[in-house]
């Protein structure tokens, strides 16, 4: 040890793997699960590795030596709250809150020393130790954020349905030995030992797949409607009643029905002329009107339906 | 031990330099940022294989004995 410090001035890279870690989170992977649950995986060890040698040269506090315990200990469930508040959604936050605010405090600490290093032609070694050990201590509290939301994308990718199609230009592990199988060979065109059509088929409930061969044979039963052309034909169509003619042809045939009167014409001035020497259409005359007479007596204004009112 | 301090200075300072372009990046979907991101990543690792072979870690030290100047 001694001949190495007097040769050598070697250099802590303590911050390497830090970098390691969060780079690898940024590691493209597209659609593809498993990459990601890989580059997810490689960034976890990264940290960890990284805490654990910080932890070697009691570079950890208390606090976070025990966080970093608990990583090693359940590393799925990792929260940067501590496992007790793990279940615990209150405590959760005032443990995001209380590293929040720490982290605001670092990152200004780091601001100010950076300027004061700089500003001074020598910096003073004090300085210059505190800003390394600032920037050390911010890796920490990232290190501890990107666990835990490493942990928190590990357990949803493992909730996640399989892809159905792992369409990988060369870049996938290869296909799986059972959807090889499933699909029945190289490509979906060799033998499959399954009975049933696959599941997705059945839920389709006959209707999914083509209807018939290449050659013309059918491929499921199925029947020939014409209803459906008539529910196709209902579908596009003006949602009211459009008019079959126009107001005169309509007039015409009021007309023809007898709807419409023409009063005022010849007929409503024309009285009939009594002849008096002609008894009976006298008789009979005298006779209306008295009957008339009678009638207006027994029905005197306002004795109709007053409907309630009257 | 000279000559791995020096190349492991300029690798790691490569490293920074790609990971400092990274930082400023918006779009990380371009084929431009992964290449940078996997020059950068394939640096910190050639840094931590040289790392491992110089033996600069040792768990008998602890963070105070080192010195300032050794710390980054």
């Amino acid at each position: 040890m001694s001949t190495r410090t007097l040769l050598t001035r070697p250099k802590r890279y303590f911050l390497v793997r830090h970098y390691l870690a969060e780079l690898a989170l940024k590691l493209r992977s597209g659609t593809d699960t498993s990459l990601r649950k890989s580059h997810l995986a490689t960034s976890r060890q990264h940290h960890a590795r990284f805490l654990r040698l910080l932890d070697s040269y009691n570079a950890l506090s208390k606090p976070d030596a025990a966080l970093l315990e608990s990583l090693n200990d359940s590393p799925d469930t990792f929260s940067a709250a501590g496992p007790s508040a793990a279940g615990d959604p209150s405590r959760r936050r005032d443990a995001k809150i209380a590293r929040f605010r720490q982290e605001k405090e670092l990152k200004q600490r780091i601001e100010a020393l950076r300027r004061d290093a700089a500003s001074a032609e020598r910096a003073d070694d004090a300085t210059v130790r505190e800003l390394h050990l600032a920037v050390v201590a911010q890796a920490v509290h990232t290190a501890f954020q990107s666990l835990e939301g490493v942990a928190q994308e590990l357990q949803i990718l493992k909730l996640a349905p399989p892809p159905a199609q792992q369409q990988q230009q060369g870049a996938a592990s290869g296909v799986d030995a059972r959807e090889r199988d499933r699909n029945g060979g190289v490509g979906g065109a060799g033998y499959s030992e399954r009975v049933d059509p696959p599941l997705a088929q059945l839920l389709a409930g006959g209707r999914a797949g083509p209807l018939l061969s290449k050659d013309g044979k059918p491929l499921r039963p199925f029947t020939l409607l014409d209803s459906r052309q008539r529910l196709q034909q209902g579908v596009f169509r003006p949602d009211h009643n459009l008019p079959t003619m126009t107001i005169d042809e309509y007039l015409e045939e009021e007309k023809r029905r007898g709807g419409i009167i023409e009063g005022g014409g010849e007929q409503s001035g024309v009285k009939k002329e009594l002849d008096e020497d002609d008894e009976k259409a006298v008789d009979a005359e005298t006779l209306r009107q008295r009957q008339w007479d009678e009638f207006v007596e027994e029905n005197p204004k306002g004795s109709g339906n007053t409907i309630n009112r009257g | 031990m000279e000559e791995t301090d020096q190349s492991l200075k300029e690798i790691f300072l490569d490293a920074e330099a790609a990971r400092a372009e990274l930082e400023n990046s918006w779009d990380t979907n371009t084929a431009v940022y992964q290449q940078s991101l996997e020059a950068a990543v394939s640096a910190y690792e050639k840094c931590l294989v040289i790392i491992d072979k110089a033996s600069l870690f040792s768990s008998n030290e602890a963070l105070d004995d080192v010195s300032t100047n050794d710390l980054p």
